[in-house]
C-alpha cells in the first residue's frame, strides 16, 4: 500500500507531502528525506535519451529506486511536476501504479486550476489532500 | 585505496619471530623497540634482483620483496570484539578535530569539478580493518614462511639455546591445529650489545657466531651487533635520525594483542626510539635480514611451490570426482619438506570441509598464496580458478569465496580486465554475505569478510572510476554491518555519489545523513555532526524545511553538548522560523533557542546580539521620516502633495519678488539647493518606520527594540533613540514607528534594528535600504539613488510649531468658525520675519487680534519681542501673504495667539493649509537660510440651507420689487434661525411685506430692530428678522425692496443663517449674487384708479371719471412714450414697428384680469367710451423718471368696470426706430349712483 | 464530462476586462492583464497537457501550442507556423477569434477612410491581444520555454504571434 504521497515543484521544492501511515512525525521527516532522494533518480530518468526520436515518452517513470524497506515510484508532467509514491508491501503492479498516477495528476490539475491557488506554493487546499486520501485509500 | 600499490605490500611473505629474553631486554632497555620492531624497517629490500622459477618453465627476477615480521605469540587473528574496540579507537584517533575544522562545501567543490576525496580516516580504518581480519584460517598468506630465532650473543652455548628457543617458542593457535605449515624455514640472528663490555667483546661473539655456523648451517645464522651508540643523536651518524622511520614499524594492537602485534609495548627510552643504534649497527640488520631473505627464503619458496604444484597437479590428474578425491584424504601424509624441524603433528582437518591443510584445496590453497607471495601472479590466478571450480562443487562456499577474493586480487595484479576481478570480488562478496546467514561465529565472522570483499570491490571499481559500482558495493555491504563501519561504509558510497556523471548530490546527501544517523548512534558524534554539515548546505534554502529544521536540531544539539553554545545558537535560531510546522513545535524550538541563549550567556558573561530571524524585519523597506528645512506639522501636511505645498509656499520664499525662479519653473531650483539631500535638523526628532512581522503561531514579547545608528561625533548622549516594547500576536504585521533624536550636527547613518526577544535573547537586524522612501518627496526621494540610510545633522535651528485650536471638525456651508492659531517657537534659537500664506479664499487671517494693533507683543503671546502687532497683508506670487512685523522676534519657547477666521462657501471637504516662513534671528547659519512650517487640517463642509431669491416687479408701486426667499434647511439638524436680510446694493433697502399688510407666511416671527451681525460688505439698508426653520423644512419669505431713486433693479442679497443649538451660537453667511428681477419691462405702468366714483346718474347721463396711469421709464436711456387709448384696443395684443427690440412688452398685462372674468354683475366692456384725448405724448422720459398721465372715461350706468383697451407705446430718443408698444394695465372702478 | 462555459460570456468578459483595467489608473493596464493572461496561461497549459505524452524539446511545446491549447483556447487551430530555426516562431491565426467582433465605427470620407478605419482597429486590436499573448506566454513558461510573445494584428482578425525564445 502507498505509505506517501508527494508533488515536487517545477524547481524541486515540495509542493505537498503527506504521509498515510500513523507513525510519529520522525517517520514523517524519514519521507521527506526519502521523496527529496527520489528526485536524482527522476533526473537521471529524464536525462534518458528516448527510444526513439517519434515515440512519445511516457509521463509514469516507473519504480524509481528501492530503499530498504520501501519502494519508490515516480510521474513527472510536462509542466516538470513529480509526483512521488513510496510504497510498501505489497507493491502493486505497474498498471495499477500508472493509473493511480493519472488520478493523482488530475486532482492535482483541478487543485491547481483554483483561481485562489497562485502557482508553485504549496498546495494547502484540504478538497486536494481529500481527493488524494480517497485515491490512496483505493489501494 | 590504490589496490596496485595497496597489495604487493600487503600480501608479503611472514616471518614468524621468536626472541630469548635476554635478546629482547637488551634491545628494549636501550631503544624502547622490540626485537621485531627494531628489525622491521630492514625487512624491505628494493632494488633487488633474484632470479626465481616457481612452475613455469621460464624464471624471472623478483625486484622488490618486504618481509612482514610477526612474533609468534602474536599470529592470530584477535575476537572481533576486541577488534571492533581497537577499530573504534582507531577513528576516533584518526579523527581528533575533525569537527572544528569547516565541513567542504560540496556543491562548491562540485561547481570547481573536485568532489572531496575520501575521508582520510577511511583509509587508515580500512587499512586496520583488514589487518584485524588476517591469520583468518581460510586463506594461507598470512601463515609464516619462515621462522626468525633470535638470541643474546652472550649466550653460553648459542645452538643449544636456539634449539631450546624453538622447542619453547609459543606457536600460534591455527599452528598448532595444523592448519598452518608447520615446517618451516628456519633462521638465526645473534644479537651482540655493544653497550656493555663483556670480556671478549664481539671476537667472542664472532666465535659463537662460527660455531653456530658449523652447527646450524652457514647461511642460516647471522650476527648483527647493536646498542653501539651513545645514546645521543651526534651518535646516530650514518643514518638520518627521523623517528618517522620506526614509528611506521610500529603498529597498533587490539586489547590482548593478535593480528600480529603484542598487547604490551616497551616504554620510549629518553633517547627516543633507537636512541643507540648506529647506522653501521642498522646496516648491520639490514645485511642480515637480506641474508634471510635472498639467500634462503627466495630458494626455499621456490622449492615449496614447486613441490605443491607438482603434488597438485598429480592428484588432480585424472581425479576429477569426489570420491576420489575423499580416499586420497584418507591417504598418506605429504611428503616431507627439505628444511629441518620438529615433527609436524599429522594434520586435523579443520574449519569446515576441504580445508585441510593437507587436503588437495587446503595445498592448491597454499599454492596459490604462494605463488601469489612470490609475485608469481598467473599461476596464482590459475590454481585459484581451479581451487574455485572445486570448492563450488562441494559447496565449501566460505572457502570458495575466498578463493574468488583472492582470484581477484591476483587478476588486478595481473592487469586482466578490469570486470573479471569485479567479477570475482562480487562472486565473493555475495558467497559471503549468504554464509553470513549461516549461525554463530562463523557467520559473523563472514559479515566482515563480506564487507572486507565489498571494499576491495568498491576500491577496485573506483581504481577504474567507475563510482557508480562502488557505491552500489558499499551500500551493500554497509546493510548487514553495523555501528561504526556501517556508517564509514555509508559514508564512502555517499561519497562515490557525487563522483558519477551527473552527481547525484540528493542522494548523496540522503546517505550522509543516514551516515550521521549511525555515527551518532555509535559514539561517533563529532563525524555524524560533520555529515550533517556537510550536507546542509545542500538542502537550505529549498523549501525542504522539515529537513533543515532536522539538520538544524541535530547540529544544534550537537554543538550544546559539546559545550559551544554560541555556535548551537544559530542552528536553534534557524529552526526559529518554521510556519509550515504545528504550534506546538514551534514553542518547542523558540524554549530551546532561548534556553541556549540563556547557556550562552552565562558561558560567555553578556548574551549575545545574534541576527535573529524572529520577528521578521522588512529591512528593505525603511521610512524615514524628518524634517529638514521644511517642517510638517503632521500627517495630514505629509499627505498633501509637494508640488502643492510649493505652489502655494512660492510667494513666502525670500528672493521670489528678487525675480529668482519661483514655483512657475517647477520649484526645482528653490534656495535650498545648497542643501544636502538628506539632512535633518538637530535635536529634532528623525521617526524611523520599521514593517516586523510575527510569522510564528505564537506571540512574540520585543523589548528594548531601538534603532542602531552611527553619529560621527562620538559621544553617547548626543543621540538618543527611543527604546520600544510591543508584543506582536501570531500573524501580526505591525509598523513601528521609531524616534531618534540626535544632539549635535554631523552625520548620521541609520544601521538597523536591535531587539530582545522574549526577555532574554538579544537580536538585531541590519538595514538594507534597496528603495527607502522618504515620505517627504524630496529630501529623501534622492537618498535610495545612494541606496544608504545616511544623513546630515544640520546644526540646531528655530522651529516653529504651529497648532490650529477651536477649529471645529465639521462645517455648515457659509458657517464663520473663528479658530485660533497658536504659534510657538520650539527651537532653541529665536526667530523672526514671520509670514503665513493661506490656501484658498475661506481662510482670512484678522489684521490685528480683535483689534490688538498697537497693543503690545506681550498681551497676545509671551516672549514676543518687538511692539506693533499689526498683520501686514501683502500680495505676492498671486497670493495674499500675511506678514508680522520683521522686527516680532519669537525667543525660544516663545508663543503668539492669532485669529483665523474660517468661512467655507461651498459643501464637501475644506483643506485648511497654512504654509508658513521664518528665519533664524541671528545671521542665517549655512544651508538654512530659512525655514517653511506646513499646516494642514481638512476640515468638512455639510450644505446648511438651500436659498432661492426670486424678484418681481411690485404691481401696487413703480419703484419697488417684491423678494421672494425659499429656504430649505438641507442639514436636517433643524434649529436653523433666519436672522438677517440684507442686500448689499448701495442704495437699496429691505422691509418685509408685512408693512404693506400681504400675510407673511405663518412660522414667522418679526422682531424688529434686532441687528445680529453687521456684514462686511457695507449694506444701506437691512432687514432683520428671525425666522426659524425646522427640520428639513421649507420656508418663503417675502420682502420688498425699496430702490434708491435709480436705474433698473438689479440687487445682491444675502441672508445669514445659523444654527443655534445651545452654546455661543454659530453664525453664518449665504450670498446669493445677481439675482435678477423675472422679466424686465421697458415702460412700468400702474393704475392708480379710483376705488369708487359716485356719480348722479339723474343729473347727469355719462359719469366722466379720471383716471391716473403712473408711468416709469425702465430704460436706460431717454425715451418717448405715447399713451393710446381706445386705438386697436380691440386686439389686445400689441405690435412690433420694424427693428423692434424683444425687451419690449416682454411681460404681458398684469393678471388681475384673468381673475376678475369670475367677478359678479361684470359689465362688458364696450359700456365706457373714452373721452377727453386720445393720444398722451412724453417727450423724453429720462432714465428712471416717473410720469402721471390722466385718462378720462364716460360710463353710463352705476356697476363695476375693468377699463383696459388702451396702449402705452414708446420710441427710443433719437434713433425713431427702435421702440415698441404695450396694453397698459387695466383700471378697476366701480361706479355707484347716488 | 468537462466543465464548459458560454463562448459569448468568455467573449464578454475579455472585453469588460480591457475595459476595466483601462479605466483604472492605478497599475498599468496591460501590466495587470498581462499577469492576469500569464497566470491563466499557466493553469490552462496545466489542464490540457494533463492526458498528454511528455513534450520535450521546445518544438514540440510550441506546436502543441498551436494544436491543442490553440484548439483548446480559441477554439481551432494556428493556421501557419513559421520558424527561423533559432528560437523565433510565427504563429498566424487567419481568424483569430477574439478579434473577430472587434470594430470601429468607418470614419465618413470615403477615399483615406478604409486604410485609417483599419489602421485604427489594429490600433484597438492592440489592446484586446494583451491577454492572448500573455495566455501563450504563460502556457510556454509552464511547460518551460521562456519566451517573449508579441502579437501583432495588422489586418483584423487577421493575427500574428511572434514567439522569440529567451535563451537559457
Amino acid at each position: 500500500m502507498i505509505v506517501c504521497a508527494a508533488v515536487i515543484g517545477q524547481a524541486n521544492n515540495p509542493l505537498y507531502l503527506e504521509t498515510f501511515q500513523q507513525g510519529s512525525s520522525d517517520d514523517a521527516l524519514r519521507f521527506h528525506y526519502i521523496v527529496h532522494c527520489s528526485l536524482d533518480a527522476v533526473e537521471e530518468k529524464l536525462a534518458l535519451p528516448r527510444k526513439s526520436p517519434g515515440e512519445p515518452s511516457d509521463a509514469y517513470l516507473g519504480l524509481l529506486y528501492p530503499t530498504e524497506d520501501y519502494k519508490v515510484f515516480g510521474y513527472v508532467t510536462n509542466t516538470r511536476v513529480k509526483f512521488i509514491l513510496v510504497v510498501d508491501e505489497p507493491v502493486p503492479k505497474d498498471e495499477e501504479m500508472r493509473m493511480i498516477f493519472k488520478r493523482f495528476h488530475a486532482a492535482y490539475v483541478d487543485a491547481v486550476c483554483n483561481p485562489f491557488y497562485s502557482v508553485n506554493t504549496p498546495l494547502t487546499s484540504s478538497s486536494f489532500d481529500a481527493s488524494v486520501r480517497t485515491i490512496i485509500m483505493t489501494l | 585505496m590504490e589496490l596496485k600499490s595497496w597489495i604487493p605490500e600487503r600480501f608479503t611473505p611472514v616471518v614468524m619471530v621468536v626472541t630469548t629474553p635476554e635478546a629482547e631486554e637488551m634491545v628494549q632497555l636501550n631503544n624502547g623497540l622490540t626485537v621485531v620492531e627494531m628489525l622491521r624497517p630492514h625487512g624491505v629490500f628494493h632494488n633487488l634482483s633474484v632470479p626465481v622459477r616457481t612452475v613455469g618453465e621460464q624464471s624471472y627476477r623478483i625486484r622488490e620483496l618486504k618481509l612482514r615480521l610477526h612474533y609468534a605469540s602474536s599470529l592470530f587473528q584477535p575476537t572481533p570484539e576486541a577488534a571492533e574496540e581497537y577499530l573504534q579507537g582507531v577513528v576516533k584517533a584518526a579523527t581528533q578535530g575533525c569537527e572544528s575544522e569547516p565541513a567542504p562545501d560540496i556543491a562548491a567543490c562540485l561547481r570547481k569539478g573536485e568532489p572531496p576525496g575520501a575521508t582520510p580516516w577511511f583509509d587508515t580504518y580500512q587499512r586496520e580493518f583488514m589487518r584485524m581480519l588476517a591469520f583468518g584460517e581460510l586463506e594461507t598468506f598470512d601463515h609464516p614462511v619462515a621462522c626468525l630465532l633470535v638470541a643474546h650473543a652472550g649466550a653460553e652455548d648459542p645452538v643449544q639455546t636456539f634449539q631450546a628457543l624453538w622447542a619453547g617458542a609459543a606457536l600460534p593457535p591455527l599452528m598448532r591445529a595444523g592448519v598452518m605449515e608447520l615446517r618451516l624455514l628456519l633462521h638465526h640472528l645473534l644479537l651482540h650489545d655493544d653497550s656493555r663490555h663483556a670480556e671478549g667483546g664481539y671476537q667472542r661473539a664472532e666465535e659463537k657466531l662460527r660455531v653456530a655456523r658449523a652447527a646450524l648451517g652457514h647461511a642460516a645464522v647471522g650476527l648483527a651487533r647493536v646498542n653501539s651508540g651513545s645514546g645521543d643523536p651526534a651518535s646516530q651518524v650514518g643514518y638520518a635520525a627521523d623517528p618517522g622511520r620506526w614509528a611506521a614499524a610500529l603498529a597498533g594492537a587490539p586489547r590482548d594483542g593478535g593480528a600480529g602485534e603484542l598487547a604490551a609495548r616497551p616504554a620510549p627510552p629518553p633517547g627516543g626510539l633507537g636512541a643507540r643504534l648506529t647506522g653501521a649497527n642498522q646496516e648491520a640488520l639490514a645485511a642480515c635480514l637480506q641474508d634471510l631473505a635472498v639467500r634462503s627464503l627466495l630458494p626455499a619458496l621456490e622449492g615449496r611451490v614447486r613441490a605443491l604444484n607438482h603434488q597438485v597437479t598429480s592428484t588432480r590428474r585424472g581425479l576429477r570426482n569426489q570420491l576420489k578425491t575423499l580416499l586420497w584424504r584418507k591417504a598418506s601424509p605429504a611428503p616431507g619438506a627439505q628444511s629441518g624441524g620438529r615433527e609436524s603433528p599429522r594434520p586435523s582437518s579443520s574449519g569446515g570441509s576441504g580445508s585441510g591443510a593437507a587436503s588437495v584445496e587446503g595445498q592448491m590453497r597454499a599454492l596459490a598464496d604462494l605463488a601469489f607471495l612470490m609475485q608469481d601472479y598467473e599461476t596464482a590466478a590459475s590454481t585459484l580458478r581451479l581451487l574455485a571450480g572445486d570448492l563450488r562443487a562441494d559447496k565449501a562456499w566460505r572457502q570458495y569465496a575466498a578463493a574468488q577474493e583472492m582470484l581477484g586480487l591476483a587478476l588486478v595484479m595481473l592487469g586482466a580486465p578490469p570486470a573479471d576481478a569485479a567479477a570475482a570480488f562480487k562472486e565473493a562478496f555475495l558467497r559471503y554475505s549468504s554464509a553470513a546467514a549461516g549461525p554463530g561465529r562463523p557467520g559473523k565472522d563472514c559479515v566482515r569478510l563480506a564487507t572486507r570483499a565489498a571494499l576491495l570491490t568498491a576500491a577496485h571499481a573506483r581504481s577504474h572510476g567507475n563510482y557508480g559500482e562502488a557505491n552500489f558495493a558499499l551500500m551493500k555491504a554497509h546493510f548487514p554491518e553495523e555501528g561504526l563501519r556501517a556508517a564509514l561504509l555509508l559514508e564512502q558510497a555517499a561519497l562515490c555519489l557525487l563522483r558519477v556523471a551527473p552527481p547525484a548530490l540528493r542522494k548523496f546527501a540522503f546517505h550522509m545523513v543516514l551516515a550521521g544517523l549511525r555515527y551518532s548512534s555509535c559514539g561517533q558524534s563529532a563525524l555524524g555532526a560533520r555529515a550533517y554539515r556537510q550536507v546542509l548546505g545542500l538542502y537550505a534554502g529549498r523549501q525542504w524545511a522539515f529537513i533543515e529544521e532536522h539538520l538544524h536540531s541535530v547540529l544544534g544539539a550537537r554543538r550544546k553538548e559539546a559545550g559551544d553554545a554560541a555556535g548551537a545558537l544559530e542552528h536553534f535560531a534557524a529552526m526559529l522560523v518554521c510556519p509550515q510546522s504545528p504550534r506546538a513545535w514551534q514553542a518547542t524550538y523558540l524554549r530551546q533557542f532561548l534556553d541556549t541563549v540563556a547557556a550562552a550567556a552565562a558561558a560567555q558573561g553578556e548574551s549575545p546580539v545574534l541576527d535573529l530571524p524572529l520577528p521578521e524585519v522588512d529591512a528593505a523597506n525603511v521610512t524615514v521620516v524628518c524634517d529638514d528645512q521644511v517642517c510638517h506639522a503632521d500627517g495630514a501636511a505629509r499627505a498633501l502633495p509637494d508640488e502643492a505645498w510649493r505652489r502655494l509656499e512660492a510667494p513666502l520664499l525670500p528672493g521670489v519678488e528678487a525675480g529668482l525662479p519661483s514655483w512657475l519653473d517647477g520649484g526645482s531650483s528653490r534656495s535650498l539647493a545648497a542643501l544636502p539631500a538628506a539632512c535633518c535638523v538637530a535635536g529634532e526628532a528623525l521617526t524611523v518606520g520599521v514593517i516586523l512581522t510575527n510569522p510564528l503561531a505564537l506571540d512574540l514579547a520585543l523589548s528594548a527594540v531601538r534603532l542602531l545608528y552611527e553619529h560621527d561625533c562620538g559621544e553617547p548622549d548626543d543621540a538618543e533613540a527611543e527604546e520600544q516594547t510591543l508584543s506582536l500576536a501570531p500573524g501580526q504585521r505591525t509598523t513601528l514607528q521609531l524616534v531618534l533624536r540626535v544632539r549635535r550636527a554631523g552625520a548620521l547613518t541609520l544601521r538597523g534594528l536591535e531587539w530582545t526577544l522574549n526577555g532574554h535573547a538579544r537580536g538585531r537586524r541590519l538595514f538594507e535600504p534597496r528603495r527607502a522612501r522618504g515620505r517627504r518627496g524630496r529630501g529623501l526621494a534622492k537618498a535610495p539613488a545612494s541606496g544608504s540610510l545616511s544623513f546630515t545633522v544640520l546644526a540646531p535651528a528655530p522651529c516653529l510649531q504651529v497648532a490650529l485650536e477651536a477649529l471645529p471638525g465639521a462645517l455648515l456651508v457659509g458657517e464663520l468658525a473663528h479658530a485660533r492659531l497658536v504659534l510657538t517657537n520650539a527651537g532653541p534659537a529665536p526667530l523672526r520675519a514671520l509670514r503665513c500664506t493661506a490656501a484658498g479664499p475661506d481662510l482670512h487671517l484678522t489684521p490685528d487680534v480683535d483689534g490688538a494693533a498697537g497693543r503690545s507683543a506681550t498681551e497676545v503671546g509671551a516672549g514676543l519681542k518687538g511692539a506693533g502687532l499689526g498683520l501686514g497683508l501683502l500680495f505676492s506670487g498671486g497670493r495674499a501673504v500675511y506678514a508680522w512685523p520683521p522686527a516680532l522676534e519669537l525667543a525660544p519657547g516663545a508663543r503668539l495667539e492669532w485669529p483665523l477666521w474660517v468661512h467655507p462657501r461651498a459643501a464637501g471637504a475644506l483643506d485648511v493649509s497654512l504654509a508658513f516662513c521664518y528665519e533664524p534671528a541671528q545671521a542665517a547659519q549655512e544651508g538654512m537660510k530659512y525655514r517653511l512650517l506646513r499646516l494642514r487640517r481638512v476640515v468638512d463642509v455639510a450644505p446648511a440651507l438651500a436659498l432661492t431669491a426670486t424678484l418681481t416687479p411690485s404691481v401696487a408701486d413703480l419703484n419697488q420689487l417684491l423678494l421672494r426667499l425659499d429656504a430649505e434647511d438641507l442639514q436636517g439638524a433643524g434649529g436653523l434661525r433666519m436672522r438677517q436680510l440684507s442686500c448689499t446694493r448701495p442704495g437699496w433697502g429691505v422691509c418685509s411685506l408685512q408693512a404693506a399688510g400681504s400675510a407673511p407666511p405663518a412660522q414667522e416671527t418679526l422682531k424688529p430692530g434686532n441687528s445680529a451681525l453687521q456684514p462686511a460688505a457695507p449694506a444701506r439698508a437691512s432687514e432683520a428678522l428671525d425666522a426659524a426653520l425646522g427640520a428639513g423644512e421649507r420656508a418663503a419669505l417675502f420682502f420688498r425692496l425699496h430702490p434708491p431713486d435709480a436705474a433698473a433693479p438689479r440687487i445682491n442679497g444675502d441672508a445669514g443663517a445659523g444654527g443655534d443649538a445651545g452654546g455661543p451660537p454659530r453664525l453664518g453667511l449665504h450670498h446669493m449674487y445677481n439675482v435678477l428681477p423675472r422679466g424686465t419691462e421697458a415702460v412700468r405702468a400702474v393704475a392708480q384708479s379710483p376705488a369708487r366714483v359716485l356719480h348722479d346718474f339723474g343729473a347727469h347721463g355719462a359719469c366722466v371719471a379720471v383716471l391716473r396711469l403712473g408711468l416709469r421709464s425702465c430704460l436706460p436711456e431717454r425715451v418717448t412714450v405715447t399713451v393710446s387709448t381706445g386705438a386697436g384696443a380691440e386686439t389686445a395684443a400689441w405690435r412690433i414697428r420694424e427693428g423692434g427690440d424683444a425687451a419690449a412688452g416682454a411681460g404681458a398685462a398684469p393678471a388681475p384680469a384673468a381673475s376678475l372674468d369670475q367677478a359678479a354683475g361684470l359689465r362688458s366692456g364696450a359700456e365706457y367710451v373714452w373721452v377727453a384725448a386720445t393720444h398722451t405724448l412724453l417727450p423724453d422720459l429720462a432714465p428712471g423718471a416717473a410720469a402721471d398721465v390722466a385718462l378720462q372715461v364716460a360710463v353710463f350706468a352705476p356697476g363695476m368696470y375693468e377699463v383696459g383697451d388702451y396702449s402705452i407705446a414708446w420710441t427710443r430718443a433719437g434713433s425713431g426706430v427702435a421702440g415698441g408698444s404695450c396694453p397698459g394695465p387695466s383700471f378697476l372702478f366701480s361706479v355707484e349712483a347716488v | 464530462m468537462p466543465r464548459q462555459c458560454s463562448e459569448t460570456c468568455l467573449e464578454l468578459l475579455a472585453l469588460e476586462l480591457v475595459r476595466a483595467y483601462g479605466r483604472q489608473s492605478r497599475v498599468p493596464p496591460a501590466a495587470a492583464v498581462d499577469a492576469i493572461g500569464f497566470r491563466t496561461g499557466r493553469q490552462l497549459a496545466e489542464r490540457y497537457t494533463a492526458n498528454r505524452a511528455r513534450l520535450g524539446e521546445p518544438l514540440e511545446v510550441i506546436k502543441f501550442v498551436c494544436k491543442e491549447f490553440w484548439m483548446e483556447v480559441f477554439r481551432k487551430q494556428v493556421d501557419n507556423l513559421r520558424t527561423n530555426h533559432r528560437g523565433t516562431f510565427v504563429l498566424k491565426d487567419n481568424t483569430f477569434r477574439w478579434l473577430a467582433k472587434l470594430s470601429v465605427d468607418p470614419a465618413p470620407p470615403a477615399g483615406a477612410a478604409a486604410t485609417r478605419a483599419v489602421a485604427s482597429v489594429a490600433e484597438l486590436a492592440r489592446d484586446y491581444l494583451v491577454l492572448p499573448c500573455a495566455l501563450v506566454r504563460g502556457a510556454l513558461a509552464h511547460l518551460g520555454v521562456n519566451a517573449a510573445v508579441t502579437a501583432e494584428a495588422a489586418v483584423p482578425p487577421a493575427c500574428e504571434f511572434t514567439v522569440t525564445i529567451k535563451p537559457r
